[in-house]
């Protein structure tokens, strides 16, 4: 029998009275690279979070190279051969790699335990050039990219000798270039007889990458797949449970005047003398790679970042837009990138998410009014399927596909002629991205003009009719629908 | 997620349910406790006097709690309660007619509002150095204006608007008191203004990118906490008939206490308007009732700063039940 470095067998985890996982199992070899898939609130996390001691089981057994255990929270799940890099890293940003790296256990010397500087740069620089990082361990963490902050958690995962070490969502804000960086880090863990266990919404990199699939759905084992031997439809089809025969459901509508003319806009260092158009009834889509100056081009448009220089015309007018509030007169939305960040009140109901932008229009006498609010958020909670069980339910409760339709919704109840969105689907589930592409296409028929931003290769080359491309802050191509090719559009991304 | 969400949901409704009336009921426990204790507690006429009692500081709370709101506070409201004070007594020795010492004091407690406002928002200087500034400036004023000692001889006139009481009975103090929650209570629930102050406090970008104008609606709550406390030190100068640039040292403590024992986060965003006259009571009732059965001052200090300390202890758990 094969060794295993992980098995997780019929794991049960109650909230009160809802079972949110149901005899969950899941078995990683050693030195394999193990996906574990499943939509948003299929039981991932709660899964991951029983293993790292951060929740208890109800049920089931956790065997670690054969032996027990039961962590009672993530120091001892790490002393266990455990670890875990989280989507959102939290390093100490005003210390070195070093420290980082020895963080809770540094190295010391004499009686006094004084701590030893030069060894832990010394074994510091060691480990981070394992991993093909070539700088200083003396840097502070504050001058690293994501991706390099990254490596420098795998690093102190792998010095503390983890035999499994989960991903959790690991590419998220990795540009394309760093994505194989990181998987060359991960093949090298493989074979060095580390398991992974890989969280991903990106399904292409999930075969890019992994050896076996677990996949779960609503708290539940549905199966294990080997990869090679998958296909993508299979995959999708098991994870929502029904066959998705058009993932993007692209609707022809003629597309008609200028809507939103940019010329020449600057913002700092990070957006040059960008131009680009969108039409009524077009998806235009504006592809780059992270740091491109895709979002800072949107948010420089809608007035959240002031432009240095350039002109925006909306329906062939010159206007100008100095804050998000004369954006929004103008009938311009802007879903942004980061819906808990810049597009929620998460403490906030439905209701007040929704009717926050347009509620001046849902006033009786200057008064706020509670009938009308209502009214229209469910109106929208019908409309975009936004699962809920009621509009005065506050967001944070909600999941992220939900969520990111509360996060549009507050943006249609004010009927925009022409809407951006920024990564409409990132971390969301299969059937709410689903939801999304059908409301463009909606939104598209009734002559609306949309941008949208997305590093979603399939996604953009799907929705758009037209894609503009920005490489280091510059447009560096421009594409028509019936030209996309994913090579041409790649090269563009990475001109100089 | 959806089941665990509804957990979730339930055990935060529940516990929101409980913490809105949790205060309430504290309150009429304290009020029970100390009736069986003392008998001369639960009269109608000390009833009347806690209610006299809680007048200033309601008052202030309230202006404390649009800033909180917003997620700042204001350490200078004490201050301008001292140089309004001493301001109008100033000019309220019969020499000008009474609505000039009354707009003087509002008038200086809003430009100071608006000085607080004006840095935190514009120049981006956090609300803790401003505040903690303006204290020492404004009382400094305080002291410079009226050469450090105390201003007497104020008008009958003056005396009265704080003094009186209507029908002889309820002193013009609660009246005041009950009309300003009231006014700021609508304003908080039944205006566009009041929403989207909860807007910027429960998440300031998000409600930046929905088209408010952040920074003035910052400055704004700056505005009307310097304004009320500006009505506070008006009111306390006539009731004491004079104005001394020392009062209302300490003031911005306990306003803060009420507003915080009130039920409203220092995170900003969540808060309900009349948990700032239950948290400015329970706050009374316990000063009264402890000064009634004979316990000095010094413990009441004590007990006041635990209270303050628990209910923010209760606040942030329940926040990190919720994030776990």
């Amino acid at each position: 029998m094969e060794k295993m470095a992980l098995e997780m067998r019929g794991i049960v985890k109650r909230f009160a009275h809802n079972t949110v996982l149901d005899h969950v199992d899941l078995s990683i070899k050693a030195g394999e690279i193990h996906a574990l898939m499943g939509e948003n609130g299929a039981g991932k996390s709660t899964l991951m979070k029983i293993l790292m001691g951060i929740y208890t089981k109800d049920c089931g057994e956790i065997l670690v190279e054969g032996k027990p255990l039961q962590a009672a929270n993530p120091k001892q799940a790490l002393e266990n051969g455990i670890a875990m890099i989280h989507q959102e890293l939290n390093p100490v940003l005003d210390m070195s790699i070093a420290e980082n790296i020895f963080i809770g256990r540094e190295l010391h010397k004499g009686p006094m335990k004084i701590v030893d500087k030069e060894s832990m740069l010394k074994e510091a620089g060691k480990l981070i050039k394992d991993v093909g990082l070539n700088i200083s361990p003396k840097k502070t963490m504050r001058g690293l990219s994501v991706a390099q902050m990254q490596l420098v958690e795998i690093v102190k995962a792998t010095s503390q000798n983890a035999k499994v070490i989960i991903m959790d969502e690991p590419t998220s804000a990795l540009t394309e270039k760093e994505v194989k960086v990181l998987f060359k880090v991960i093949e090298r863990l493989k074979s060095d007889g580390v398991a992974i266990i890989f969280i991903s919404h990106k399904i292409e990199e999930v075969f890019a990458v992994s050896d076996r699939i677990t996949v779960l759905r609503d708290g539940k084992h549905i199966g294990v797949l080997e990869t090679k031997n998958a296909t993508h439809d299979q995959l999708i089809s098991m994870m929502v449970g029904r066959e998705i025969k058009e993932i993007f459901p692209k609707v022809e509508v003629p597309i008609g005047d200028v809507a939103l003319e940019v010329r020449d806009l600057c913002y700092c260092d990070k957006v040059c003398n960008v131009s680009f158009s969108v039409r009524k009834g077009e998806i235009l889509g504006i592809a780059g790679l992270v740091g491109s100056g895709r979002s800072e081009t949107a948010s420089a448009v809608f007035g959240v970042l002031p432009k240095k220089c350039g002109e925006i015309y909306v329906n062939g007018k010159k206007v100008e837009i100095k804050s998000p509030r004369d954006a929004v007169k103008k009938k311009i939305a802007y879903v942004t990138e980061d819906r808990k960040v810049t597009g929620l009140n998460l403490i906030a109901s439905v209701r007040e998410n929704i009717t926050i932008v347009s509620i001046k229009n849902l006033t009786k006498r200057f008064l706020l009014n509670k009938e009308n609010e209502k009214k229209a958020a469910d109106e929208y909670i019908a409309k975009m399927k936004v699962k809920t069980d009621s509009c005065e339910k506050q967001v944070l409760f909600l999941s992220g596909g939900n969520q990111q339709k509360v996060a549009i919704s507050k943006w249609l109840l004010g009927d925009p002629e022409i809407i951006i969105l920024d990564e409409p689907t990132r971390g969301i589930d299969v059937g709410a991205k689903r939801d999304i592409y059908l409301l463009m296409g909606e939104l598209v028929k009734q002559g609306k003009a949309i941008i949208m931003i997305s590093s979603e290769m399939p996604e953009i080359m799907g929705m758009s009719d037209r894609i503009v491309v920005l490489s280091d802050g510059k447009v560096s191509g421009e594409i028509e629908r019936k030209d996309f090719d994913q090579e041409r559009i790649m090269h563009m991304q990475f001109a100089q | 997620m959806n089941n665990r969400g509804r957990i979730l949901k339930d055990a935060r409704q529940r516990s929101g349910v409980i913490r809105e009336f949790a205060m309430l009921i504290i309150l009429l426990v304290i009020v029970g406790v100390l009736s069986i204790l003392s008998p001369k507690f639960a009269q109608f006429d000390n009833f009347i006097n806690i209610f006299k009692q809680t007048a200033i500081n309601g008052i202030l709370a309230t202006g404390m709690a649009m800033v909180i709101l917003t997620g700042g506070f204001d350490l200078s409201v004490g201050s301008i309660v001292g140089l309004s004070g001493v301001v109008a007594a100033l000019l309220a020795q019969g020499n000008y007619p009474i609505y000039v010492p009354v707009l003087a004091a509002i008038l200086i407690g809003t430009i100071a509002g608006l000085f607080n406002g004006t840095l935190v928002s514009y120049f981006g200087i956090p609300a803790f150095v401003v505040t903690l500034g303006s204290q020492s400036i404004i009382r400094g004023l305080a002291y410079v204006v009226s050469g450090g000692r105390p201003v007497f001889g104020v008008c009958k006139a003056y005396e009265n608007i704080a003094g009186g009481k209507l029908f002889g009975v309820i002193p013009y103090l609660v009246i005041y008191l009950f009309i300003i929650v009231l006014v700021v209570g609508f304003v908080l629930t039944k205006t566009i203004y009041g929403r989207r102050l909860y807007a910027v406090g429960g998440n300031e970008e998000a409600a930046k990118v929905s088209g408010i104008n952040v920074k003035a609606m910052k400055m704004s709550a700056f505005m009307i906490a310097g304004l009320l406390s500006g009505v506070a030190g008006m009111l306390l100068t006539s009731r004491a008939i004079s104005g001394s640039p020392q009062t209302g040292e300490g003031y911005e403590l306990d306003a803060i206490a009420a507003v915080v024992i009130g039920g409203f986060s220092l995170s900003g965003g969540s808060g309900k308007w009349y948990g700032i006259i239950i948290g400015a009571l329970i706050l009374s009732v316990l000063g009264n009732g402890l000064d009634i059965l004979g316990i000095k001052s010094f413990y009441q200090l004590i007990l006041k700063g635990t209270i303050v300390i628990l209910a923010v202890y209760l606040d942030v758990r329940s926040r990190r039940k919720i994030s776990a």
